[in-house]
């Protein structure tokens, strides 16, 4: 199995797109992060593990959306690739392997009901 | 009235700070900066809403501060690569390929390198030269305020400078200026210095004050400067002088002793040798508070005086108030001098100026008679000058020419190269590289070559440069800068040609036909250069022919194995038994008790003035010589009136010899001057008996001054005039002669001939130095016309071989071939002829005696270019021209 490179930040982020129901554009999930984490983030984060992660071709971009309030600017529309989802799933699949391999014992010692 | 466009108001106000969008745009890539200014944007307003504008503008500011990282910097990799213009794979490319290039024309290659290298190597050459020139005596610490005392006498009309003054002026001025803070005076000597056995005559002595050498900041290898010349009978003396007295052994307080006195001096210091870039050069310095001055005088002249002024004394304001001394120290001495009326002698003030030369320009400033050693002149420098840089000019000048030549044959190289997606700018940086890559060989090649010269350079010019010199870092800078400028210069022409024409016209290689704009260039060139070439080519002839004939120049006295004996004095009472005993010899024609030779430095002088009838004329300036009754006769001088000094009549002693110049200057043209009186300072009155055709006693360059010439108190050396063809044998008989007198000190003697080829060194050098870049500089401009005639005839070489098909001769096609160039070298002549006369006119009015500039000389360095340029272009000519016209209609 390949092995996919994902920071925890860059898995929220891209956990964040996936779970847009609007189009997905830098503020919207800017905004959405901090509501989800709790966390305060700068907007350059954000920006940057966007772009990393297009990079590594697990979000793909289409720039479309211009209004006023930005200065005439378009926005980048970001959605998940199949790469993407892949490696979502694959990091879901192996928390619950190891999940599972945790001990009923344990388990309740972590205080997992 | 104009539509006033509509306005926000608000807008400006509710935008984000502009500096920190500026920022923004400059800092973040391209390709992610419209969606991310958008997103800032968005939020910016959004908060504008909720927390207000300036709280928002802060964020918003602060938000930019957080892109500045590198992953927002880089750019994007382009899908189509830029064409960077100075990268390093570019770089190497074009190395790369100038290299290929040089490899490829081997022959335009070297022969470009080595003009260029001959051009550099000259011109540093020169420069190095010029800088040693520009920077003598400035090893004195406070060279810039150190001033020597000049003073000039006018009269009649002649101004007579003369760099040395009395024993009293410095001391004097010291006194009456506070801004004078030292005043140090030196009294140049010859004399016998004797240790133990060891006995030479040294020719390079001075009596120096004790202030002297401190005020040169003259470093003492042994003793201390302060007060080494403190005490009467001290004598410093420099290490090679160390050496040879006293071997290895210390010299500090032993005794050195001098003159034929035998004074005896001791040691106190030993110093290094003075500097190359001094102004004098002597090998000891003796005390001069040895002398005692009773009566220290302000008229005379001898002591060298030098002044340091106050940093902020003003020399012109000094010199200014120089008249007062005069009229209160030199005017009474003048006034008893000449027993004349004190009305006559206020005079002085006038005529006896004092002036201050500053040190560091006496060596190329200052050009009396009485210099401490010959000077330069700071006409050399601005003609080496000149020199240099025209040579560095028709190097270049030839670079471009060959280069551009070159270039045009690579038109196609540079179409395929535009087609291929190279911009403007990249063949313009391909021609730069090549021509600064060859400017460097040049350099190399140069640096090589001043290695092999330097030893040359200096015999000629006389300096001690070492190679040394070139390779300080300064030095290597500014040549550096001057190799890639060269190189910059000479390749931005084809450069810029070659990629700012039509690409369809490069590919075409419709360049290469003789008829395009480039030709002006290459004549335009071709003229310069040989321009340049022929005003060397008459300047090289004209002061060829000047020193010849000063050489050469009918003196009025018979030079030829005339010899003059300086130190008869050693001889003392016995002086007249020598000469009899000479008179003896049989290959001894005549033999003359006289210190005064013509060549000599050394001669007296005096104010006289004509007593006439009417009453007495104006005073002039008269050289003396004091002779015997056999000078006139040994020196085979023409008596032009009147008779020579003779025993027969006993009032001789108070006669005069005067010569032509003497009667012209005095005022007698119209009388005939027998019999008349001369009265010189202290009212001795002499009669003059005979008038003597002038005779040239110092260097042609001088006219000659007035002479008296008046019998005894003459002893001191002898002149002989010898008629033998075995000169060796009768110097041997002469030393035994000298031995047989007991003298104490060795013989000393010189041809008059020799030393006076030795007063035109300077000129000599100047000669060797013109010649020989007179030649380099030709050199080069006939390398770039043979070169540069060997691409023109190649290109032609179909043409030729049409012609020899339809019947055209060898010499005819010799005859078009070469008639192109000359009449280039015939335009450069008749630009250089005018020039090259304004020139040498110009320096030929520095010689009192002069060569007329002559039509033929013209003539000869036409004939000469002309020569250059037929032999370069015709042995290409006429290669073409043999060529069989089945090879040469084949070729391309």
């Amino acid at each position: 199995m390949k092995r996919t490179f994902l920071g925890e930040f860059e898995e929220i982020v891209l956990l964040v797109v996936a779970g847009c129901s609007e189009d997905a554009y830098g503020v919207i999930i800017w905004e959405q992060l901090q509501q989800q984490t709790g966390r305060s983030i700068t907007i350059s984060a954000v920006h940057a593990t966007l772009y990393r992660l297009e990079e590594k071709g697990f979000l793909s971009s289409q720039m479309g959306g211009a209004t006023a309030e930005r200065g005439g600017r378009r926005k980048r529309f970001f959605t998940v690739t199949a790469l993407g989802s892949r490696a979502l799933q694959e990091i879901q699949a192996l928390r619950d392997q190891l999940w599972k391999a945790i001990p009923q014992e344990k388990l309740q010692l972590i205080g997992h009901s | 009235m104009k539509p006033t466009p509509p306005q926000n108001v608000g807008d400006a106000a509710s935008r984000p700070p502009r500096w920190a969008d500026r920022l923004l745009e400059w800092f973040v890539a391209p390709h992610l900066r419209e969606d991310l200014q958008g997103d800032l944007y968005e939020i910016f307003q959004k908060q504008t809403q909720e927390v207000g504008l300036a709280r928002a503008r802060r964020a918003y500011a602060w938000a930019v501060l957080h892109y500045l990282t590198p992953f927002f910097f880089k750019r994007k990799p382009n899908k189509y690569p830029k064409r960077f213009l100075i990268s390093p794979d570019m770089i190497r490319n074009y190395v790369k390929i100038a290299l290929r290039n040089l490899v490829a024309n081997k022959a335009f290659a070297t022969i470009n390198i080595l003009g260029l290298s001959v051009g550099l190597a000259c011109f540093m050459l020169i420069a190095v030269f010029v800088y040693d020139e520009l920077n003598y005596d400035t090893y004195a610490a406070n060279a810039r305020n150190i001033y020597r005392i000049h003073v000039s006498v006018t009269g009649n009309g002649d101004v007579a400078v003369y760099p040395s003054v009395d024993a009293a002026v410095g001391d004097g001025i010291k006194a009456a200026f506070p801004e004078v803070k030292e005043a140090a005076r030196l009294l140049s000597v010859s004399d016998f210095v004797k240790f133990e056995d060891k006995q030479f005559k040294e020719e390079h002595l001075a009596f120096a004050d004790a202030n002297f050498l401190p005020l040169f900041s003259i470093p003492f290898l042994e003793g201390k400067a302060v007060d080494a010349l403190k005490e009467p009978n001290s004598i410093v003396i420099t290490e090679d002088l160390a050496k040879k007295y006293f071997g290895n052994k210390n010299p500090l307080g032993k005794s050195l002793t001098i003159g034929p006195q035998k004074a005896a001096y001791k040691v106190t210091g030993v110093i290094y040798k003075l500097p190359d870039n001094s102004h004098f050069h002597f090998d000891a310095f003796l005390s001069l508070s040895t002398f005692k001055i009773p009566y220290p005088t302000w008229s005379n002249v001898g002591y060298y005086t030098y002044l340091e002024l106050n940093d902020n004394a003003d020399p012109k304001k000094l010199e200014a108030k120089f008249p007062q001394l005069v009229a209160k120290y030199v005017v009474p001495e003048v006034q008893q001098d000449m027993g004349i009326s004190l009305a006559e002698a206020q005079k002085s003030v006038e005529t006896f100026r004092f002036k201050l030369q500053p040190l560091t320009e006496i060596h190329l400033h200052s050009h009396t008679k009485y210099e401490l050693e010959p000077n330069g002149d700071i006409q050399y420098v601005y003609i080496f000058s000149i020199l240099a840089f025209f040579i560095l000019l028709l190097a270049c000048a030839n670079f471009t020419n060959l280069s551009t030549a070159y270039a045009a044959r690579r038109s196609r190289e540079v179409g395929i190269r535009k087609v291929m997606g190279s911009i403007k700018r990249h063949i313009v940086f391909q021609f730069l590289t090549e021509s600064v890559l060859l400017t460097f060989f040049a350099m190399l090649l140069a640096y090589l070559m001043i290695l092999l010269l330097l030893p040359v350079f200096n015999q000629v010019t006389n300096k001690t440069i070492t190679f040394t010199f070139f390779l300080k870092g300064q030095m290597l800078l500014g040549l550096g800068c001057v190799s890639l400028l060269a190189g910059i210069i000479a390749g931005i022409y084809p450069a810029f040609f070659l990629s700012s024409v039509n690409i369809l016209k490069n590919l075409k290689g419709t360049l290469s036909s003789p008829k395009t704009q480039k030709k002006s260039l290459h004549n335009g060139l071709i003229v310069f250069q040989f321009f340049i070439s022929t005003v060397l080519i008459i300047s090289t002839i004209v002061v060829n022919r000047q020193l010849d004939y000063m050489q050469n120049k009918k003196l009025g006295y018979d030079k030829d194995q005339l010899l003059f004996l300086p130190d008869t004095r050693a001889l003392a009472h016995n002086q007249v038994a020598f000469q009899q005993k000479l008179l003896q010899h049989k290959n001894v024609i005549s033999a003359s008790i006289s210190r005064n030779v013509p060549t000599s430095s050394i001669i007296d002088g005096t104010q006289i003035f004509p007593k006439n009838d009417t009453g007495n004329g104006t005073e002039i300036h008269a050289d003396i010589f004091h002779i015997d009754y056999d000078y006139v006769r040994t020196l085979s001088l023409t008596l032009v009136k009147g008779r020579d000094f003779s025993k027969e009549f006993t009032t001789d002693s108070s006669g005069v010899i005067i010569n032509e110049s003497a009667v012209r200057e005095l005022g007698w043209n119209k009388t005939n001057p027998i019999g008349k009186t001369i009265v010189r300072s202290g009212q001795a009155e002499f009669k003059v008996i005979g008038v003597v055709k002038d005779f040239n006693y110092t260097s042609v360059k001088q006219k000659i001054a007035p002479l008296l010439m008046m019998l005894g108190n003459n002893g001191g050396g002898l002149v002989l005039k010898i008629k033998t063809n075995e000169v060796p044998n009768f110097l041997a008989d002469l030393r035994k002669q000298w031995q047989a007198f007991n003298p104490d000190v060795p013989l000393q003697y010189h041809f008059v001939d020799e030393k006076y080829a030795s007063l035109y060194v300077a000129e000599q050098r100047t000669q060797q130095l013109f010649t020989i870049f007179s030649l380099l500089a030709v050199m080069i401009a006939g390398l770039g016309l043979f070169a540069l005639s060997a691409f023109v005839i190649e290109q032609r070489t179909k043409e030729i071989g049409v012609r020899k098909v339809m019947g055209a001769s060898v010499v005819g096609i010799v005859a078009l071939l070469s008639k192109d160039f000359l009449k280039l070298i015939l335009v450069a002549i008749v630009i250089a002829s005018p020039i090259g006369w304004y020139v040498m006119t110009h320096w030929l009015e520095n010689f009192a005696y002069r060569i007329e500039i002559k039509w033929w000389i013209f003539a000869l360095a036409g004939v000469g270019a002309l020569a250059i340029a037929l032999l370069t272009v015709s042995f290409q000519a006429v290669k073409a021209a043999l060529m069989n016209p089945v090879k040469s209609l084949r070729s391309e």
